[in-house]
Protein backbone atom coordinates (compact mmCIF):
# COMPACT_ATOMS: atom_id res chain seq x y z
CA UNK A 1 0.00 0.00 0.00
CA UNK A 2 2.75 2.35 0.79
CA UNK A 3 4.87 1.74 -2.48
CA UNK A 4 1.55 2.21 -4.41
CA UNK A 5 1.13 5.81 -2.58
CA UNK A 6 4.23 7.10 -3.30
CA UNK A 7 4.35 5.71 -6.77
CA UNK A 8 1.81 7.83 -7.71
CA UNK A 9 2.64 11.12 -9.29
CA UNK A 10 1.05 13.70 -7.07
CA UNK A 11 1.48 12.35 -3.10
CA UNK A 12 -1.53 12.49 -1.82
CA UNK A 13 -2.51 14.00 1.63
CA UNK A 14 -4.76 13.66 4.17
CA UNK A 15 -6.41 15.97 6.73
CA UNK A 16 -6.52 14.51 10.26
CA UNK A 17 -8.73 16.49 13.01
CA UNK A 18 -8.14 16.38 16.29
CA UNK A 19 -10.90 16.38 19.29
CA UNK A 20 -10.62 20.23 19.62
CA UNK A 21 -11.02 20.66 15.66
CA UNK A 22 -7.89 21.72 14.77
CA UNK A 23 -6.49 20.24 11.61
CA UNK A 24 -3.22 18.57 10.65
CA UNK A 25 -2.44 17.80 6.70
CA UNK A 26 -0.11 14.78 6.32
CA UNK A 27 0.82 12.64 3.27
CA UNK A 28 -1.30 9.28 3.08
CA UNK A 29 2.01 7.17 2.98
CA UNK A 30 2.90 8.59 6.32
CA UNK A 31 -0.92 8.39 7.49
CA UNK A 32 -1.50 5.11 6.47
CA UNK A 33 0.60 3.19 9.62
CA UNK A 34 -2.72 3.63 11.47
CA UNK A 35 -4.47 0.55 10.52
CA UNK A 36 -7.21 2.49 11.38
CA UNK A 37 -6.91 5.33 8.40
CA UNK A 38 -5.36 2.68 6.09
CA UNK A 39 -8.91 0.77 6.34
CA UNK A 40 -10.81 4.74 5.87
CA UNK A 41 -8.80 5.21 2.64
CA UNK A 42 -9.03 1.81 1.07
CA UNK A 43 -12.60 2.32 1.83
CA UNK A 44 -12.30 5.64 -0.25
CA UNK A 45 -13.07 8.23 2.85
CA UNK A 46 -9.60 9.62 1.95
CA UNK A 47 -10.80 12.64 0.45
CA UNK A 48 -12.91 14.38 3.26
CA UNK A 49 -11.44 15.15 6.18
CA UNK A 50 -10.62 12.35 9.09
CA UNK A 51 -12.16 12.99 12.34
CA UNK A 52 -10.34 11.80 15.07
CA UNK A 53 -13.37 12.65 17.73
CA UNK A 54 -10.96 11.01 20.84
CA UNK A 55 -8.05 12.42 19.90
CA UNK A 56 -6.74 15.58 21.61
CA UNK A 57 -4.38 17.66 19.23
CA UNK A 58 -1.60 17.57 21.83
CA UNK A 59 -1.60 13.62 21.93
CA UNK A 60 -2.25 13.88 17.82
CA UNK A 61 0.92 16.35 17.50
CA UNK A 62 3.13 13.79 19.27
CA UNK A 63 1.72 10.17 17.04
CA UNK A 64 1.63 12.39 13.99
CA UNK A 65 5.84 13.07 15.25
CA UNK A 66 5.77 9.49 15.72
CA UNK A 67 4.36 8.34 12.30
CA UNK A 68 6.65 11.27 10.61
CA UNK A 69 9.48 9.42 12.21
CA UNK A 70 9.13 5.94 11.66
CA UNK A 71 8.27 6.65 7.93
CA UNK A 72 11.29 8.79 6.99
CA UNK A 73 13.68 6.59 5.10
CA UNK A 74 16.59 8.79 5.69
CA UNK A 75 16.91 7.67 9.66
CA UNK A 76 18.69 4.79 10.37
CA UNK A 77 17.66 1.97 13.20
CA UNK A 78 19.79 3.53 15.85
CA UNK A 79 18.63 6.98 15.03
CA UNK A 80 14.83 5.55 15.53
CA UNK A 81 15.68 3.63 18.49
CA UNK A 82 16.97 7.13 20.44
CA UNK A 83 13.81 8.41 19.18
CA UNK A 84 11.48 6.37 20.35
CA UNK A 85 13.57 6.65 23.94
CA UNK A 86 13.19 10.09 24.21
CA UNK A 87 9.81 10.15 22.25
CA UNK A 88 8.25 8.48 25.92
CA UNK A 89 10.09 10.82 27.75
CA UNK A 90 7.05 12.39 28.95
CA UNK A 91 4.67 12.29 31.76
CA UNK A 92 3.01 8.59 32.18
CA UNK A 93 -0.65 10.53 31.85
CA UNK A 94 0.29 11.96 28.54
CA UNK A 95 2.14 8.48 27.43
CA UNK A 96 -1.97 6.62 28.63
CA UNK A 97 -3.64 8.98 26.36
CA UNK A 98 -0.97 8.57 23.66
CA UNK A 99 -1.45 4.88 24.26
CA UNK A 100 -5.31 5.58 23.71
CA UNK A 101 -4.92 7.02 20.48
CA UNK A 102 -2.59 4.30 19.25
CA UNK A 103 -5.35 1.72 20.48
CA UNK A 104 -7.88 3.68 18.38
CA UNK A 105 -5.62 4.28 15.49
CA UNK A 106 -3.96 0.82 15.49
CA UNK A 107 -0.49 1.68 15.04
CA UNK A 108 0.91 -1.43 16.68
CA UNK A 109 4.32 -0.42 17.21
CA UNK A 110 3.32 2.66 18.86
CA UNK A 111 1.30 1.14 21.44
CA UNK A 112 3.81 -1.68 22.08
CA UNK A 113 6.16 0.86 22.75
CA UNK A 114 3.96 3.29 24.80
CA UNK A 115 3.05 -0.14 26.67
CA UNK A 116 6.36 -1.15 27.64
CA UNK A 117 7.14 2.54 28.69
CA UNK A 118 3.72 2.53 31.01
CA UNK A 119 5.14 -1.06 32.44
CA UNK A 120 8.58 0.20 33.29
CA UNK A 121 7.24 3.40 34.66
CA UNK A 122 4.88 1.73 37.16
CA UNK A 123 6.63 -1.43 38.34
CA UNK A 124 8.34 -0.26 41.10
CA UNK A 125 4.78 1.67 42.03
CA UNK A 126 2.39 1.15 44.97
CA UNK A 127 -1.03 0.27 44.53
CA UNK A 128 -2.25 2.99 45.31
CA UNK A 129 -0.32 5.23 43.03
CA UNK A 130 -1.53 2.77 40.25
CA UNK A 131 -4.76 3.61 40.55
CA UNK A 132 -4.32 7.28 40.43
CA UNK A 133 -2.47 6.98 37.55
CA UNK A 134 -5.33 5.11 36.24
CA UNK A 135 -7.47 7.05 37.77
CA UNK A 136 -9.34 4.41 39.58
CA UNK A 137 -11.58 3.85 42.78
CA UNK A 138 -10.84 1.22 44.42
CA UNK A 139 -13.77 -0.93 44.69
CA UNK A 140 -12.53 -3.46 47.80
CA UNK A 141 -13.48 -2.93 51.06
CA UNK A 142 -10.88 -2.28 53.10
CA UNK A 143 -11.18 -5.90 54.45
CA UNK A 144 -10.76 -7.03 50.87
CA UNK A 145 -7.66 -5.45 50.30
CA UNK A 146 -5.96 -6.60 53.97
CA UNK A 147 -6.74 -10.35 52.47
CA UNK A 148 -4.55 -9.88 48.93
CA UNK A 149 -2.04 -8.06 50.89
CA UNK A 150 -2.25 -10.91 53.23
CA UNK A 151 -2.08 -13.78 50.77
CA UNK A 152 1.34 -12.47 48.97
CA UNK A 153 2.94 -9.73 51.47
CA UNK A 154 5.84 -10.38 49.92
CA UNK A 155 4.81 -8.95 47.12
CA UNK A 156 4.88 -5.35 48.93
CA UNK A 157 7.64 -5.40 50.45
CA UNK A 158 11.17 -3.59 49.29
CA UNK A 159 11.27 0.68 48.40
CA UNK A 160 8.04 1.14 46.93
CA UNK A 161 7.98 4.49 44.92
CA UNK A 162 5.21 7.29 45.66
CA UNK A 163 5.64 9.37 43.41
CA UNK A 164 2.47 9.94 40.78
CA UNK A 165 5.42 10.36 37.79
CA UNK B 1 -13.03 9.75 27.18
CA UNK B 2 -15.12 9.94 30.26
CA UNK B 3 -13.37 9.97 33.25
CA UNK B 4 -15.93 9.25 35.67
CA UNK B 5 -14.82 9.90 38.96
CA UNK B 6 -16.66 8.18 41.65
CA UNK B 7 -17.64 10.72 44.56
CA UNK B 8 -18.24 9.73 48.34
CA UNK B 9 -15.55 6.59 47.97
CA UNK B 10 -12.83 8.07 49.86
CA UNK B 11 -11.64 5.06 51.68
CA UNK B 12 -9.82 4.93 54.97
CA UNK B 13 -6.79 3.09 55.23
CA UNK B 14 -5.15 1.94 58.45
CA UNK B 15 -6.77 -0.07 61.28
CA UNK B 16 -9.06 2.61 62.37
CA UNK B 17 -11.27 0.89 59.26
CA UNK B 18 -11.86 -2.57 60.69
CA UNK B 19 -14.51 -1.32 63.04
CA UNK B 20 -16.62 -0.82 60.43
CA UNK B 21 -18.20 -4.28 59.96
CA UNK B 22 -20.07 -3.59 57.17
CA UNK B 23 -17.59 -1.37 55.27
CA UNK B 24 -19.50 -1.83 51.50
CA UNK B 25 -17.10 -1.82 48.29
CA UNK B 26 -17.64 1.14 46.20
CA UNK B 27 -18.69 0.65 42.80
CA UNK B 28 -15.64 0.53 40.34
CA UNK B 29 -15.27 3.69 37.59
CA UNK B 30 -12.28 1.89 36.07
CA UNK B 31 -14.42 0.19 33.11
CA UNK B 32 -15.95 3.55 31.54
CA UNK B 33 -12.30 4.89 31.68
CA UNK B 34 -9.31 3.21 30.25
CA UNK B 35 -9.57 0.72 27.18
CA UNK B 36 -9.48 -3.31 28.94
CA UNK B 37 -7.31 -4.36 26.24
CA UNK B 38 -4.92 -1.60 27.07
CA UNK B 39 -4.71 -2.63 30.78
CA UNK B 40 -4.15 -6.54 29.45
CA UNK B 41 -1.49 -5.17 27.35
CA UNK B 42 0.61 -3.31 29.70
CA UNK B 43 0.34 -6.01 32.41
CA UNK B 44 1.14 -8.71 30.72
CA UNK B 45 4.67 -7.35 30.23
CA UNK B 46 5.03 -7.18 34.24
CA UNK B 47 6.83 -9.74 36.48
CA UNK B 48 4.88 -12.23 38.24
CA UNK B 49 5.23 -10.34 42.17
CA UNK B 50 4.14 -6.57 40.69
CA UNK B 51 0.93 -8.22 39.47
CA UNK B 52 0.29 -10.28 42.78
CA UNK B 53 0.82 -6.68 44.28
CA UNK B 54 -1.26 -4.89 41.64
CA UNK B 55 -4.27 -7.22 42.08
CA UNK B 56 -5.44 -5.19 44.62
CA UNK B 57 -5.93 -2.01 42.50
CA UNK B 58 -9.24 -2.94 41.80
CA UNK B 59 -11.50 -5.76 41.22
CA UNK B 60 -11.07 -5.50 37.33
CA UNK B 61 -7.44 -5.90 37.72
CA UNK B 62 -7.63 -8.56 39.91
CA UNK B 63 -9.98 -10.52 38.06
CA UNK B 64 -8.19 -9.97 34.93
CA UNK B 65 -4.89 -10.99 36.09
CA UNK B 66 -6.36 -14.35 36.85
CA UNK B 67 -7.97 -14.97 34.31
CA UNK B 68 -6.57 -18.29 32.27
CA UNK B 69 -6.89 -16.16 28.94
CA UNK B 70 -4.72 -13.79 30.51
CA UNK B 71 -2.12 -15.89 32.41
CA UNK B 72 -1.28 -18.01 29.10
CA UNK B 73 -0.87 -14.39 27.31
CA UNK B 74 0.97 -12.85 30.00
CA UNK B 75 3.50 -15.84 29.63
CA UNK B 76 4.20 -16.26 26.17
CA UNK B 77 4.39 -12.81 26.14
CA UNK B 78 6.22 -11.91 29.26
CA UNK B 79 8.95 -14.51 28.23
CA UNK B 80 9.21 -13.28 24.85
CA UNK B 81 10.23 -9.75 26.39
CA UNK B 82 13.09 -11.20 28.11
CA UNK B 83 15.51 -8.81 26.77
CA UNK B 84 18.38 -8.80 28.41
CA UNK B 85 18.31 -12.40 29.05
CA UNK B 86 16.60 -15.14 30.85
CA UNK B 87 16.39 -16.19 34.99
CA UNK B 88 18.03 -18.67 35.77
CA UNK B 89 16.73 -21.63 38.29
CA UNK B 90 20.31 -22.92 40.23
CA UNK B 91 19.88 -26.62 42.03
CA UNK B 92 23.22 -27.39 43.98
CA UNK B 93 23.41 -30.42 46.15
CA UNK B 94 26.61 -30.16 48.47
CA UNK B 95 28.35 -33.81 47.82
CA UNK B 96 29.60 -34.13 51.62
CA UNK B 97 26.62 -32.84 53.14
CA UNK B 98 23.60 -33.43 50.36
CA UNK B 99 22.08 -30.31 51.05
CA UNK B 100 20.63 -29.18 48.55
CA UNK B 101 19.67 -25.33 47.80
CA UNK B 102 17.45 -23.53 45.21
CA UNK B 103 18.35 -20.16 43.71
CA UNK B 104 17.29 -18.22 40.93
CA UNK B 105 19.28 -15.72 39.34
CA UNK B 106 18.10 -12.25 37.59
CA UNK B 107 19.87 -10.77 34.83
CA UNK B 108 20.45 -7.00 35.61
CA UNK B 109 17.33 -5.15 34.43
CA UNK B 110 18.64 -2.32 32.82
CA UNK B 111 22.66 -2.79 31.49
CA UNK B 112 23.80 -0.40 33.96
CA UNK B 113 22.37 -2.07 36.80
CA UNK B 114 23.59 -5.31 38.14
CA UNK B 115 22.23 -9.34 38.17
CA UNK B 116 21.20 -10.72 41.35
CA UNK B 117 21.36 -14.18 43.12
CA UNK B 118 18.56 -15.08 46.14
CA UNK B 119 17.77 -18.77 47.21
CA UNK B 120 14.61 -19.14 47.01
CA UNK B 121 12.58 -21.10 49.83
CA UNK B 122 12.59 -24.36 48.68
CA UNK B 123 9.36 -26.45 49.35
CA UNK B 124 10.43 -29.93 48.80
CA UNK B 125 10.51 -31.64 52.29
CA UNK B 126 14.54 -31.05 53.21
CA UNK B 127 14.60 -34.37 55.35
CA UNK B 128 14.56 -36.11 52.05
CA UNK B 129 18.57 -35.70 50.80
CA UNK B 130 17.98 -36.67 47.38
CA UNK B 131 16.16 -34.11 44.86
CA UNK B 132 15.97 -33.87 41.13
CA UNK B 133 14.63 -31.32 39.09
CA UNK B 134 12.71 -31.42 35.97
CA UNK B 135 11.12 -28.90 33.97
CA UNK B 136 10.26 -25.94 34.01
CA UNK B 137 7.23 -26.01 32.18
CA UNK B 138 5.07 -22.83 31.83
CA UNK B 139 6.48 -21.99 34.98
CA UNK B 140 6.35 -24.66 36.72
CA UNK B 141 8.92 -26.88 38.03
CA UNK B 142 8.65 -30.73 39.23
CA UNK B 143 11.27 -32.07 42.16
CA UNK B 144 11.22 -35.47 43.37
CA UNK B 145 13.35 -38.39 44.84
CA UNK B 146 15.44 -40.30 42.60
CA UNK B 147 15.77 -42.91 41.55
CA UNK B 148 11.99 -44.25 41.79
CA UNK B 149 10.24 -40.72 41.46
CA UNK B 150 8.21 -40.30 44.15
CA UNK B 151 7.97 -37.67 46.53
CA UNK B 152 6.79 -35.45 43.72
CA UNK B 153 6.21 -32.05 43.88
CA UNK B 154 5.30 -29.21 41.73
CA UNK B 155 6.23 -25.96 42.33
CA UNK B 156 5.84 -22.03 40.64
CA UNK B 157 8.89 -20.46 42.00
CA UNK B 158 7.44 -17.13 41.00
CA UNK B 159 4.00 -17.32 42.57
CA UNK B 160 5.67 -19.12 46.01
CA UNK B 161 3.26 -21.81 45.63
CA UNK B 162 3.55 -25.45 45.66
CA UNK B 163 1.93 -29.15 45.69
CA UNK B 164 2.67 -32.91 47.00
CA UNK B 165 1.60 -35.47 43.64
CA UNK B 166 -0.60 -38.25 45.56
CA UNK B 167 1.99 -41.24 45.40
CA UNK B 168 1.37 -43.76 43.10
CA UNK B 169 0.72 -47.18 43.88
CA UNK B 170 2.69 -48.98 41.07
CA UNK B 171 5.95 -51.01 41.74
CA UNK B 172 8.48 -51.33 39.88
CA UNK B 173 9.86 -54.76 39.08
CA UNK B 174 13.14 -55.71 40.24
CA UNK B 175 15.38 -56.89 37.93
CA UNK B 176 13.12 -55.45 34.88
CA UNK B 177 13.66 -51.86 36.06
CA UNK B 178 16.04 -49.90 36.44
CA UNK B 179 14.84 -46.69 37.86
CA UNK B 180 12.38 -44.09 36.96
CA UNK B 181 12.89 -41.11 34.92
CA UNK B 182 10.49 -38.06 35.05
CA UNK B 183 9.07 -35.78 32.75
CA UNK B 184 6.75 -32.69 32.97
CA UNK B 185 4.58 -32.11 29.97
CA UNK B 186 1.66 -29.00 29.62
CA UNK B 187 -1.48 -29.92 27.68
CA UNK B 188 -2.32 -26.31 26.13
CA UNK B 189 -5.80 -27.82 24.84
CA UNK B 190 -6.57 -28.79 27.99
CA UNK B 191 -4.74 -26.39 30.03
CA UNK B 192 -3.22 -29.08 32.34
CA UNK B 193 0.34 -30.27 33.12
CA UNK B 194 1.26 -33.71 33.20
CA UNK B 195 3.87 -35.74 35.53
CA UNK B 196 5.31 -38.70 33.52
CA UNK B 197 6.46 -41.43 35.58
CA UNK B 198 8.78 -44.13 33.47
CA UNK B 199 10.33 -47.18 34.91
CA UNK B 200 12.45 -47.96 32.53
CA UNK B 201 13.76 -51.46 31.85
CA UNK B 202 17.57 -52.04 31.90
CA UNK B 203 19.35 -51.46 28.64
CA UNK B 204 18.95 -54.76 26.42
CA UNK B 205 15.44 -55.47 27.55
CA UNK B 206 12.78 -56.32 25.10
CA UNK B 207 9.66 -55.28 28.17
CA UNK B 208 8.23 -52.13 27.40
CA UNK B 209 8.49 -49.61 30.11
CA UNK B 210 5.99 -48.83 32.85
CA UNK B 211 4.75 -45.48 31.97
CA UNK B 212 1.84 -43.42 33.91
CA UNK B 213 0.80 -39.78 33.57
CA UNK B 214 -0.74 -37.74 36.44
CA UNK B 215 -2.81 -34.79 35.68
CA UNK B 216 -3.99 -32.08 36.96
CA UNK B 217 -7.74 -32.39 36.01
CA UNK B 218 -8.05 -36.03 37.22
CA UNK B 219 -5.17 -35.47 40.39
CA UNK B 220 -4.87 -39.32 40.02
CA UNK B 221 -2.12 -41.91 38.58
CA UNK B 222 -3.38 -43.44 34.75
CA UNK B 223 -1.45 -46.10 32.99
CA UNK B 224 -0.27 -45.13 29.58
CA UNK B 225 -0.18 -47.73 26.62
CA UNK B 226 3.55 -48.01 25.59
CA UNK B 227 4.41 -50.49 22.99
CA UNK B 228 7.87 -48.22 21.99
CA UNK B 229 10.90 -50.56 23.74
CA UNK B 230 13.23 -47.84 24.75
CA UNK B 231 16.33 -47.60 27.82
CA UNK B 232 16.29 -44.04 28.95
CA UNK B 233 19.95 -43.64 30.70
CA UNK B 234 18.35 -40.48 32.82
CA UNK B 235 16.53 -39.67 36.14
CA UNK B 236 14.47 -36.75 34.03
CA UNK B 237 13.95 -35.83 30.44
CA UNK B 238 16.68 -33.88 28.97
CA UNK B 239 14.66 -30.99 27.86
CA UNK B 240 11.40 -29.59 27.36
CA UNK B 241 10.66 -27.44 24.22
CA UNK B 242 6.94 -25.62 24.74
CA UNK B 243 5.41 -28.42 26.71
CA UNK B 244 6.85 -31.29 25.46
CA UNK B 245 9.51 -33.38 27.32
CA UNK B 246 12.33 -34.80 25.20
CA UNK B 247 14.88 -37.65 26.47
CA UNK B 248 18.07 -38.77 24.98
CA UNK B 249 17.04 -42.84 24.77
CA UNK B 250 18.29 -46.24 23.40
CA UNK B 251 16.48 -48.94 21.93
CA UNK B 252 17.92 -52.56 20.75
CA UNK B 253 15.63 -54.24 17.98
CA UNK B 254 17.06 -56.53 14.82
CA UNK B 255 18.99 -53.40 13.46
CA UNK B 256 21.50 -53.80 17.25
CA UNK B 257 21.44 -51.16 19.91
CA UNK B 258 21.45 -47.48 18.96
CA UNK B 259 20.46 -44.43 20.55
CA UNK B 260 17.63 -42.44 19.40
CA UNK B 261 15.60 -39.51 20.72
CA UNK B 262 11.69 -39.70 22.86
CA UNK B 263 9.48 -37.48 23.11
CA UNK B 264 5.83 -37.31 24.59
CA UNK B 265 2.84 -36.17 22.17
CA UNK B 266 0.94 -34.29 24.70
CA UNK B 267 -2.11 -34.14 22.61
CA UNK B 268 -2.47 -38.24 21.54
CA UNK B 269 -0.62 -39.06 24.55
CA UNK B 270 1.91 -41.71 23.41
CA UNK B 271 5.87 -41.41 22.95
CA UNK B 272 7.35 -40.75 19.45
CA UNK B 273 10.80 -41.98 18.88
CA UNK B 274 12.67 -39.63 16.84
CA UNK B 275 15.62 -40.67 14.84
CA UNK B 276 19.20 -39.27 16.57
CA UNK B 277 20.90 -38.33 13.26
CA UNK B 278 24.56 -38.47 13.25
CA UNK B 279 26.63 -35.11 13.07
CA UNK B 280 28.67 -36.66 9.78
CA UNK B 281 31.91 -35.50 11.74
CA UNK B 282 33.51 -38.69 13.79
CA UNK B 283 35.06 -37.82 16.10
CA UNK B 284 32.16 -34.72 17.16
CA UNK B 285 30.16 -37.79 19.45
CA UNK B 286 29.25 -36.25 22.33
CA UNK B 287 25.88 -34.77 22.39
CA UNK B 288 23.83 -32.40 24.60
CA UNK B 289 20.32 -31.63 24.07
CA UNK B 290 19.53 -27.61 24.28
CA UNK B 291 16.65 -25.65 24.02
CA UNK B 292 17.32 -22.70 21.80
CA UNK B 293 14.33 -19.87 21.21
CA UNK B 294 11.50 -22.18 20.95
CA UNK B 295 13.35 -25.18 19.41
CA UNK B 296 14.81 -27.87 20.14
CA UNK B 297 18.56 -27.58 19.78
CA UNK B 298 21.75 -29.55 20.71
CA UNK B 299 25.77 -29.22 21.03
CA UNK B 300 27.85 -31.45 19.73
CA UNK B 301 31.51 -31.99 20.74
CA UNK B 302 35.11 -33.38 20.53
CA UNK B 303 34.68 -35.82 23.38
CA UNK B 304 38.20 -34.73 24.18
CA UNK B 305 37.73 -30.97 23.96
CA UNK B 306 34.25 -29.44 24.83
CA UNK B 307 36.01 -25.59 24.99
CA UNK B 308 34.80 -25.59 21.07
CA UNK B 309 31.20 -27.27 19.56
CA UNK B 310 28.60 -27.33 17.26
CA UNK B 311 25.10 -25.80 17.68
CA UNK B 312 22.27 -27.39 16.14
CA UNK B 313 18.83 -26.86 15.96
CA UNK B 314 15.97 -29.53 15.04
CA UNK B 315 12.61 -28.68 13.28
CA UNK B 316 10.30 -31.16 12.36
CA UNK B 317 10.45 -30.62 8.53
CA UNK B 318 13.79 -30.45 7.91
CA UNK B 319 15.53 -32.25 10.85
CA UNK B 320 18.85 -31.45 11.94
CA UNK B 321 20.44 -28.19 11.04
CA UNK B 322 24.06 -26.76 11.98
CA UNK B 323 23.50 -23.19 13.24
CA UNK B 324 26.57 -22.26 13.90
CA UNK B 325 29.94 -23.06 16.17
CA UNK B 326 31.09 -21.63 19.17
CA UNK B 327 34.35 -21.49 20.65
CA UNK B 328 36.89 -21.93 21.86
CA UNK B 329 35.94 -20.10 25.25
CA UNK B 330 39.22 -20.17 27.23
CA UNK B 331 38.73 -21.76 30.74
CA UNK B 332 35.83 -23.81 30.05
CA UNK B 333 36.55 -27.51 31.35
CA UNK B 334 32.55 -28.64 30.62
CA UNK B 335 29.26 -27.20 29.54
CA UNK B 336 26.23 -27.66 31.23
CA UNK B 337 23.65 -26.09 29.02
CA UNK B 338 22.45 -23.08 27.37
CA UNK B 339 19.39 -20.19 27.62
CA UNK B 340 17.06 -19.70 24.95
CA UNK B 341 19.17 -17.51 24.08
CA UNK B 342 22.10 -18.84 23.04
CA UNK B 343 23.98 -18.45 26.49
CA UNK B 344 26.02 -21.02 27.48
CA UNK B 345 26.29 -22.19 31.51
CA UNK B 346 29.46 -23.60 32.10
CA UNK B 347 32.59 -24.97 34.76
CA UNK B 348 35.99 -23.94 34.62
CA UNK B 349 38.48 -25.85 35.81
CA UNK B 350 38.15 -25.15 39.46
CA UNK B 351 34.54 -25.78 39.35
CA UNK B 352 32.57 -22.59 39.23
CA UNK B 353 29.91 -22.52 37.27
CA UNK B 354 30.04 -19.15 34.96
CA UNK B 355 27.69 -17.92 32.22
CA UNK B 356 29.54 -17.27 28.65
CA UNK B 357 28.02 -14.94 25.71
CA UNK B 358 28.96 -17.37 22.60
CA UNK B 359 29.55 -14.32 20.52
CA UNK B 360 32.23 -12.80 22.12
CA UNK B 361 33.13 -16.13 24.06
CA UNK B 362 33.35 -13.54 27.19
CA UNK B 363 32.16 -14.06 30.82
CA UNK B 364 28.73 -12.97 31.05
CA UNK B 365 28.46 -13.36 35.33
CA UNK B 366 29.25 -15.99 37.38
CA UNK B 367 26.39 -18.19 39.03
CA UNK B 368 28.66 -20.19 40.92
CA UNK B 369 26.48 -20.52 44.70
CA UNK B 370 29.16 -19.81 47.68
CA UNK B 371 27.62 -22.65 49.78
CA UNK B 372 28.10 -25.37 47.52
CA UNK B 373 31.56 -25.10 45.92
CA UNK B 374 32.28 -29.15 45.58
CA UNK B 375 28.72 -29.54 44.64
CA UNK B 376 26.22 -30.39 42.41
CA UNK B 377 24.53 -27.99 39.48
CA UNK B 378 21.79 -27.98 37.94
CA UNK B 379 20.72 -25.40 35.90
CA UNK B 380 17.56 -24.36 34.29
CA UNK B 381 16.77 -21.52 31.78
CA UNK B 382 13.35 -20.06 33.66
CA UNK B 383 10.54 -17.95 32.60
CA UNK B 384 8.13 -16.98 35.10
CA UNK B 385 4.25 -17.98 35.20
CA UNK B 386 1.28 -17.40 37.00
CA UNK B 387 0.01 -21.02 36.16
CA UNK B 388 -1.23 -23.11 39.32
CA UNK B 389 -2.35 -26.07 39.62
CA UNK B 390 -5.44 -26.75 41.90
CA UNK B 391 -4.44 -27.83 45.46
CA UNK B 392 -1.16 -25.60 45.25
CA UNK B 393 -0.64 -23.87 48.80
CA UNK B 394 1.89 -21.17 49.86
CA UNK B 395 5.48 -22.59 50.09
CA UNK B 396 6.11 -22.40 53.96
CA UNK B 397 10.08 -21.59 55.38
CA UNK B 398 11.29 -24.92 56.42
CA UNK B 399 12.22 -24.94 59.90
CA UNK B 400 16.42 -24.65 60.14
CA UNK B 401 15.90 -27.34 63.60
CA UNK B 402 14.76 -30.02 60.42
CA UNK B 403 17.51 -29.12 58.36
CA UNK B 404 19.94 -29.53 61.02
CA UNK B 405 18.27 -32.54 62.11
CA UNK B 406 18.74 -34.34 58.55
CA UNK B 407 22.50 -32.73 58.40
CA UNK B 408 22.77 -35.26 61.80
CA UNK B 409 21.03 -37.93 60.81
CA UNK B 410 23.19 -38.18 57.28
CA UNK B 411 26.05 -37.79 59.19
CA UNK B 412 25.32 -41.03 61.57
CA UNK B 413 24.39 -42.41 58.65
CA UNK B 414 27.69 -42.01 56.55
CA UNK B 415 29.67 -43.35 59.87
CA UNK B 416 27.50 -46.22 60.28
CA UNK B 417 28.34 -47.26 56.56
CA UNK B 418 31.85 -46.73 58.06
Amino acid sequence: MAEAASSTIEKNNLTLKSSYGDEFVLEESIAIQSVTIKNMVEDGCSSSVIPLSKVDTGTLIKVIEYMKMHSSTSSNEEEIQNFDKEFVRISIKTILNILEAANFLDIRSLLDLCAEAVANRIKNKTPEVVRKIFNITSDFTPEEEAEIRNETPWAFEGDLDHSLD
Amino acid sequence: MAPAKGKGNVKKKGKGSSKITKSRAPESTSDSYFPREIISNILSRLPVNILLRFRCVCKQWRNLISKPNFIAAHFSHYSALQRSGSSILIGTRHYESSHHVLSLYTPPPEPESSSSIVELDSPFPCFFPHMYIVGPCNGIVCLFQPPWGDLITLWNPAMRQSRMVKLSESEPIMGVHCWASIGLAFDPQENDFLVLRIFTAVPTSTVPNHVEMWSTKSFGWKKLKSEVVFHIPGHTSNVNVKGVPYWFATVTDEFGWRPVLVRFDVGKKVFEKLPMLGTGERNKKHQQLVVLGDSLGKFTFDERDESHFDVWVMDDEDGWTKKYNVGPIHGLERTMGCLRNGDIVAKNKEEEVFLFDPVTCSVKANLSIDSSKNGAYMIFDYSESLMLTGGMLPVKKQNARDKLARKKLTRACVDFML
